[in-house]
């Protein structure tokens, strides 16, 4: 055994994952002594502008202060990377032009590359701190799905909340990949601020003109539920009100009718609302899938195999319409499995940091 | 493999405050270190040197009492030689004296002078002329003097006289 890896069992070490994205942070921290877990946190936090907040950077920072031996794992979220099927800069030209990219061979049969500036942007965001390691998410989806890349050809997706990546394998070799960005982080921004600013403007309609004040509620199904508000049609008529009792036990049962009114209006709109975003994200998701698999289809580069399954490492918690959307549309078959992008990057540096001096 | 698009931070075992601490501190023990051992090494020069410097005075001592020896040797040597060439001297002026004292009518053919004896063998014209030039002035200095004549035909006298010398008896 080497010095270094001795003096490495001596010493805790940490490693830290971190899958960001434009709202969000997932951390996951493992403590090891050698070979063996001693110790597992996650955490959540939310951010801005992909950028972790004072309390994310305390909570890697008290980590970090714990061991000498503290690694930082983040995946990759840039827009410019992919992978290509060669490790040959030569043939690569046919792809990408890589100018500009930072690119890592893998198994000497394909390569991935992401944008110099950009990684260097990445990094930026995270300098308080600092990083130890990169990585792409089409090396966690190899990973992650290694025993379905071996035999027929594969599709391979791993979907977050803001970004999607796709990969197609054939008995065990990369065909084509594609990252995509399912939000665009300057039109959230930009919303999130009009709103903030002026609500009513944004929605669409003028509180001066009374004519624009209604909302058809027939377009909500879901506020059918609100049966509750029925229940007022029952109440006895104010006339018929003699004494004070009476109108005790009338103003009471108002409020409660109101109450509850309130709460299914608002359990309504949640289910409504999420619902809705699944969908609407689900569609985007499968868009994007389908216009790849067009662009997979169409080139000559990629000799016109069929894609047959569809494995989706999903991050996210997204609904179950993408793998209909797929099954039904595209015909092929799909699976979808749940990865935590943060426990695979841990995982991921505790094998780069073997390697690590 | 690598599957990271940047390498890891070079992880330090401990902070750049503290090897800043070490590095001052191993300066200092080294610099002491070096002082020792440069004292250590000049001492041992030092020592072999008084080792060096002891045997050779002992040599020298050694030398100075064979010198002296030799200077004792000389001296008695030269003292002798000094005996020597005084008595040689004195021997010489005596044998000038004796030839001084010998007559011109006295012919000498033999002279064997000892350490305290002379023994002359000579012709004189007559025993009166010897007694009275040579025989008066040798008994003024030797305390015994024996005289033998033998006549020749021409009339003359061949004689041998033996002078003594008594030491003091000591």
């Amino acid at each position: 055994m080497k010095l270094s890896g001795l003096i490495k069992n001596i010493y805790q070490q940490i490693f830290i994952g971190i899958a960001v994205q434009h709202t969000s942070m997932k951390v996951c921290v493992q403590l090891r002594k050698g070979k063996k877990l001693e110790k597992e946190i996650s955490r959540h936090f939310e951010i801005s502008q992909a950028t972790p907040t004072a309390e994310a950077n305390e909570f890697v920072k008290s980590y970090l202060d714990e061991s000498p031996f503290t690694y930082v794992a983040v995946l990759n979220d840039t827009l410019t990377q992919g992978a290509i099927p060669t490790c040959s800069m030569h043939q690569a030209e046919e792809f990408n032009d890589l100018g500009s990219c930072v690119t890592i061979c893998n198994e000497n049969k394909w390569m991935v590359y992401a944008e110099k500036t950009e990684l260097n942007a990445l990094q930026k965001r995270f300098m308080i701190n600092g990083l130890d390691f990169i990585f792409s998410p089409f090396f966690i989806l190899s990973t992650f799905f290694r025993d379905k890349t071996e035999g027929k050809t594969t599709l391979l997706v791993l979907i977050q909340d803001d970004y999607l990546s796709l990969c197609i394998f054939h008995e065990g070799e990369l065909l084509f990949a594609n990252h995509y960005a399912t939000k665009d982080a300057v039109e959230d921004e930009s919303m999130i601020e009009e709103l903030g600013e002026t609500a009513g403007e944004s929605l669409g309609f003028d509180l001066d003109d009374e004519e624009d004040i209604s909302v058809n509620l027939d377009d909500i199904d879901a506020l059918d539920e609100l049966d509750a508000l029925d229940d007022l049609d029952n109440l006895q008529d104010l006339d018929d009100l003699d004494d004070l009792d009476e109108i005790e036990d009338f103003e009471e049962s108002l409020n409660e009718a109101v109450e509850e009114s309130e709460v299914a209006l608002e359990e309504a709109k949640t289910k409504y609302d999420s619902k809705i975003d699944n969908f609407s994200d689900d569609y985007k998701r499968f868009q994007l899938i389908q216009a790849s698999l067009q662009q997979f289809y169409n080139d000559d580069k990629y000799n016109n195999q069929f894609v047959e399954e569809t494995y989706i490492a999903d991050a996210c918690e997204s609904g179950p319409d993408l793998v209909r959307f797929l099954e039904e549309e595209l015909f092929v078959t799909a699976y979808k499995r749940s990865i935590d992008l943060e426990k695979e990057l841990v995982a991921m540096a505790i094998k780069e940091a073997k390697y690590a001096v | 493999m690598q599957y990271s698009f940047i390498k890891p931070r070079a992880k330090r075992l401990v902070s750049p405050e503290f090897k800043l601490l070490f590095f001052f501190f191993s300066i200092t023990i080294g610099m002491l270190f070096v002082s020792y051992s440069f004292l250590k090494v000049k001492t041992l020069v030092y020592e072999s040197n008084m080792e060096e410097l002891l045997s050779k005075g002992e040599t020298l001592k050694e030398g100075i009492v064979s010198m002296h020896e030799d200077i004792a040797f000389i001296k008695i040597q030269r003292r002798h030689a000094e005996g020597i060439y005084t008595e040689n001297t004195v021997l010489k002026e005596s044998i000038h004296n004796l030839f001084d004292l010998v007559p011109e009518k006295i012919t000498l053919s033999q002279a064997m002078l000892k350490e305290d004896e002379l023994v002359l063998y000579g012709v004189t014209p007559s025993k009166e002329v010897y007694e009275f030039l040579l025989q008066a002035p040798l008994r003024s200095i030797f305390h015994r003097s024996y005289t033998s004549y033998y006549a020749m035909p021409n009339g003359w006298y061949s004689f041998v006289s033996k002078n003594y010398l008594d030491r003091p008896v000591q």
